[in-house]
């Protein structure tokens, strides 16, 4: 924090050389970015101390003259102190760097906030550290709203307001990820511990991050270093029960007072067959690790970041679900239970996934009085995903699926703040460049495809007063790809070749190779208003308009997809999907007991063009019958309500109560929406203790709902029961029953620097199925975990 | 400062040089463990002039499978893929990694007793495969039809079931890498 000083000279009707021996200095303080005035500013000259007033000005009548010593202070600024040279009457601007978005970064723990016109549902640094084992869906499902979309156990993908895969854009220090997020079995290629807070933004309205973000946006956001000479950091030892496993973790940083840093960290997890009520599951375990690094400097005026991140995960898929084709599917169904249980392992066999993703980026940003801040990024990305199934003979070594995605992304921002309003405004460029690698010998189930993209954001905040902030945004990106990609003559010319023979290149024998060249215009537009008339009140209104380009598995996927058991189908003539979001919030705070704080949000989206992907039919092959699966577009709407309530019992004792429910509807096809989040419960009573101890207990229940609200999709199959041939419902469509599980948290400080933790997920080992779970047809979800978790920060 | 710009602006250029691979056109893939034809011989015991060929392709039989009440025949079955565009039979392979392969037999509209005959390929655990067989029909078909199956991996085969005399088969686990169904007439 610096404070910048500009010397405005006046006579103020003093002339002529004058042999006085003091001068009157005065002038103004008032914060360097937007300008505005501060007041209560101490500014000291020699002996000589004074308080700007209201009006932000300070006066001295009579400073002696010659060298003097000027230092002023802010509650919000360091100490400044310059030399002074008093040798005629002066008038200062003082300009002070006000570093209030820095400070409330750092203070606020966890719950919700608003950035902007923004409620934000936030993790804390105590949140990510107590929960370390947890990956990153698993981690936001304790915010209400939001649920995950599960493939076994270890592969957890968030689902916000019903939403996932390319409608969630998720953040890794600035960067957004590109991973192929389109598939349901694709998590996020996160390490979470490496980050000091999780900001996670539910529904649409943050357009600067991307105007496809109709679900929301997870922004994992690194630690902001204070200017201090010193090393920092932490060490992490987990030990966990389900799946008799251990995670380890450290993380350092050096900084120093002239504010460069360096950091580097690195974690291990390693997870065996996982557990489930009186089993273990083969082939559910899990292998992580993960490394990253940066060095640069960071101060208010200017700063440059180059970092380097790396994760390489490896994920056994439960060999019970892998299926040949529906017959298999019926035949796992109707067994009481399935024979791949027990006889646990470390080892991971077929079927599992590997994936690899690097990113690599380079930050600069630089302020200007009156100009602003202008930020320039570039980010690398190198995500290489590797899916291995059951396959024949030489082939049972190799992947099914082996994907490289490259991905390159410039951004140029420029932010502009005033008093009273600020406008944000940026330009970025994206190129990505899909690799599937015939090396597998596996027809490819995603194209080789480039896709280029390039976008222009504006958003402009107003401050009409105290009570009343405003803000408009509006945003355009193009696209476009260009694939090449082989299909069965047949499939080629029932339906796409009277719609898109240009794309045609070749024919051979049965098989047709196009290049789609396919473009997308997406215009975003977002405009809210944040009322606060007391402090016991706040509202948000927030209205938006978001634009999605079909993901590459929406408009080429084609074929059977060998994990899933399914064939996929996607369609060249996917138009964007166009969205329109109404997101409001009520929150307000109460005097009751120790405080009350309440918020509720209820929210709508509603889309024309809505991309579902849905069963539509059976394809018959000599593996059997296999359900495909159709990329289509319609009429959507699904409407929710999200609420948290914090009641402070005592100064020792909280109750948190969440809840959230939604309805999605298919108003074309006149049914459910697919894979809807049915309404749940989460309430937790914690005590903390008052002293030094750190100790607090936290136990918390979790209670969902059946979901009764699906599309009844189901299959008919031909079996031979009794020697005659009958026909069956495969049901794939109907769900679980409700569930209610408790889970027991506890942790003590130990000296300065060190903690124990010990949770208990799923206390009673309680037997229950998650509607969001694909695999939850071959085994229950998982049973009773123990974790000890110690952790020295230093 | 002016050292670091210009590091990161070499690192900058370096990703995107060494990064781009360009438009190639790839080749197409095709899948040689996808079994893309099976065929069943079937020939009427003491009437050897009596063959029936069936082909399972894509989905579907060339044909009904013609089977008389009282009558018995020798059945095998072959396994095909495709490579440069020609059938080329996996049987070797199968044979190759037998103890990873068994096949099952299900009769619906029609009694059949199966037995794995002595020509069979018998696995190290003394199971047979199920590559030959024998039908004895003990019912004329009625709406019938044959499923045949060819599992991989399974965790436990059974060569006995339902019974010693009548060996359809049985498994515990594992996929099937071929599910034909076929009409009796």
């Amino acid at each position: 924090m610096k404070f910048y000083l500009i010397f405005w000279f006046s006579l103020l009707g003093i002339t002529g050389i004058h042999a006085q021996s003091t001068f009157r200095v005065e002038g103004k303080t008032i914060d360097f970015h937007n300008s505005s005035p501060l007041a209560n500013a101490e500014v000291r000259i020699g002996n000589h101390k004074t308080v700007s007033d209201a009006e932000r000005i300070f006066v001295f009548k009579s400073i002696p003259e010659g060298l003097q010593i000027l230092t002023a202070k802010h509650p919000d600024c360091e100490v400044f102190t310059e030399e002074l040279t008093v040798d005629r009457p002066l008038r200062l601007t003082i300009k002070l760097e006000h570093h209030a978005t820095e400070i409330e970064e750092v203070q606020i723990s966890s719950g919700h906030r608003t950035k902007g016109l923004i409620t934000v549902a936030a993790l804390s640094k105590e949140d990510i550290s107590q929960n370390s084992s947890e990956n990153l869906g698993n981690l936001l499902r304790s915010i209400s709203g939001v649920s995950t979309l599960k493939t076994g156990n270890n592969i957890v993908k968030p689902v916000i307001h019903g939403l996932y895969g390319s409608r969630i854009l998720i953040f890794n220090n600035g960067v957004r990820m590109a991973e192929q997020e389109w598939g349901a079995e694709h998590a996020p290629n996160i390490e979470t511990t490496a980050f000091n807070r999780i900001n996670v933004v539910k529904g649409a309205g943050m357009l600067k991050y991307g105007g496809d973000a109709a679900g929301g946006t997870v922004l994992l956001e690194p630690r902001i270093f204070p200017p201090k000479d010193t090393l920092t950091g932490n060490a992490t030892l987990s030990f966990i029960s389900n799946g008799r496993g251990v995670k380890t973790g450290v993380q350092l940083a050096r900084t120093w007072e002239n504010r460069w840093f360096v950091t580097a960290g690195g974690t291990y997890k390693k997870l065996g067959d996982l557990y489930i009520p009186h089993h273990t599951l083969q082939n559910t375990g899990a292998e992580e690790h993960s490394l990253n690094f940066s060095f640069g400097k960071r101060s208010f005026m200017q700063g440059i970041e180059l970092s380097y991140s790396h994760i390489n995960q490896e994920f056994g898929i439960f060999r019970g679900a892998h299926l040949g084709g529906s017959e298999d599917f019926y035949r796992a169904l109707n067994n009481e239970k399935s024979v791949y249980l027990d006889d646990f392992q470390y080892q991971i066999q077929h079927p599992k996934q590997e994936v690899g993703h690097h990113i690599a980026k380079m930050e600069m940003y630089k302020r200007f009085y009156n100009a602003g801040k202008f930020s320039l990024q570039y980010a690398f990305q190198l995500n290489h995903r590797k899916e291995y199934d059951i396959r024949r003979g030489e082939y049972s070594t190799l992947p099914s699926m082996d994907l490289k995605l490259m991905t390159h992304n410039l951004k140029f921002g420029h932010l502009l703040e005033r008093e009273k309003w600020q406008i944000e405004s940026g330009i970025e460029g994206n190129f990505q460049d899909n690799f599937p690698d015939p090396s597998t010998q596996a027809r490819r189930l995603i194209p080789d495809y480039l896709r280029y993209d390039a976008g222009i954001f504006s958003v402009f905040q107003y401050q009409f007063s105290d009570q009343l902030k405003a803000e408009a945004g509006l945003r355009y990106d193009f696209t476009q790809y260009d694939a090449y990609k082989y299909y069965d003559r047949s499939e080629w010319d029932q339906r796409f070749s009277d719609r898109f023979p240009q794309f045609v290149m070749s024919e051979s024998g049965s098989r047709i190779l196009v290049r789609p060249q396919l473009q997308f215009h997406n215009i975003v537009a977002n405009a809210g208003i944040r009322f606060t008339p007391s402090e016991i009140f706040s509202g948000t209104f927030n209205l938006s308009q978001t634009s999605r380009t079909p993901n590459a598995a929406e408009l080429f996927a084609d074929g059977l997809h060998h994990s899933a058991a399914i064939i996929e189908k996607g369609d060249l003539s996917l138009q964007q999907e166009v969205s329109y979001h109404i997101n409001l919030s009520a929150a307000t705070k109460l005097n009751i007991l120790n405080g009350l704080q309440l918020e509720v949000s209820p929210y709508l989206l509603f889309s024309d063009n809505f991309i579902n992907q849905l069963p539509t039919g059976i394809q018959n092959s000599n593996r059997g019958v296999f359900m495909i699966w159709d990329y289509q577009q319609t009429r959507a709407r699904i409407f929710g309500v999200d609420a948290d309530l914090e009641l402070g019992i005592n100064d020792q004792l909280t109750w948190i109560s969440r809840f959230s429910a939604l309805r999605g509807d298919d108003l074309e096809n006149q049914e459910p929406l697919i894979l809807m989040m049915p309404a749940n419960f989460r309430n937790s009573i914690e005590w903390k203790s008052k002293n030094n101890s750190r100790l607090f207990f936290k136990l918390e229940n979790e209670t969902v709902l059946k979901q009764n609200r699906f599309p009844i999709r189901n299959q008919i199959l031909d079996v031979i029961e009794n020697g005659a041939i009958v026909s069956r419902t495969l049901d794939t469509s109907s769900t679980p029953s409700a569930y209610s599980l408790f889970h027991f948290s506890a942790g003590i400080g130990i000296l300065k620097n060190f903690n124990i933790n010990v949770t208990v997920n799923n206390l009673l080992n309680t037997e229950y199925r998650d509607a969001l779970n694909r695999l939850r047809y071959f085994a229950p979800e998982l049973g009773r975990s123990l974790i000890l978790t110690l952790h020295y920060q230093f | 400062m002016k050292n670091i710009l210009n590091i990161a602006v070499l690192f900058s250029l370096a990703f995107i040089m060494f990064s781009c691979r360009g438009n190639d056109v790839p080749e197409d893939i095709h899948e040689h463990e996808e079994i893309e034809k099976v065929t069943l011989t079937v020939t009427e015991s003491g009437n050897t002039g009596n063959v029936q060929t069936i082909s399972y392709i894509g989905g579907n039989a060339n044909s009904p499978l013609t089977l008389e009440n009282g009558k018995t025949y020798s059945v095998s079955v072959d396994f095909f893929h495709k490579h440069d565009g020609e059938y080329e039979s996996m049987l070797d392979e199968i044979i190759e990694e037998k103890d990873q392969h068994f096949i099952t037999y299900e009769f619906g509209g029609i009694t059949a007793n199966l037995m794995r005959t002595n020509g069979d390929v018998v696995r190290n655990d003394g199971k047979k495969l199920g590559l030959k067989t024998e039908w004895n029909i003990t019912s004329a078909p009625v709406l019938a039809k044959v499923f045949i199956k060819l599992y991989h991996q399974s965790v436990a085969v059974d060569d006995h079931f339902p019974s010693a005399s009548n060996q359809q088969g049985k498994v515990t686990g594992g996929e099937a890498d071929a599910d034909i169904k076929i009409d009796i007439q």
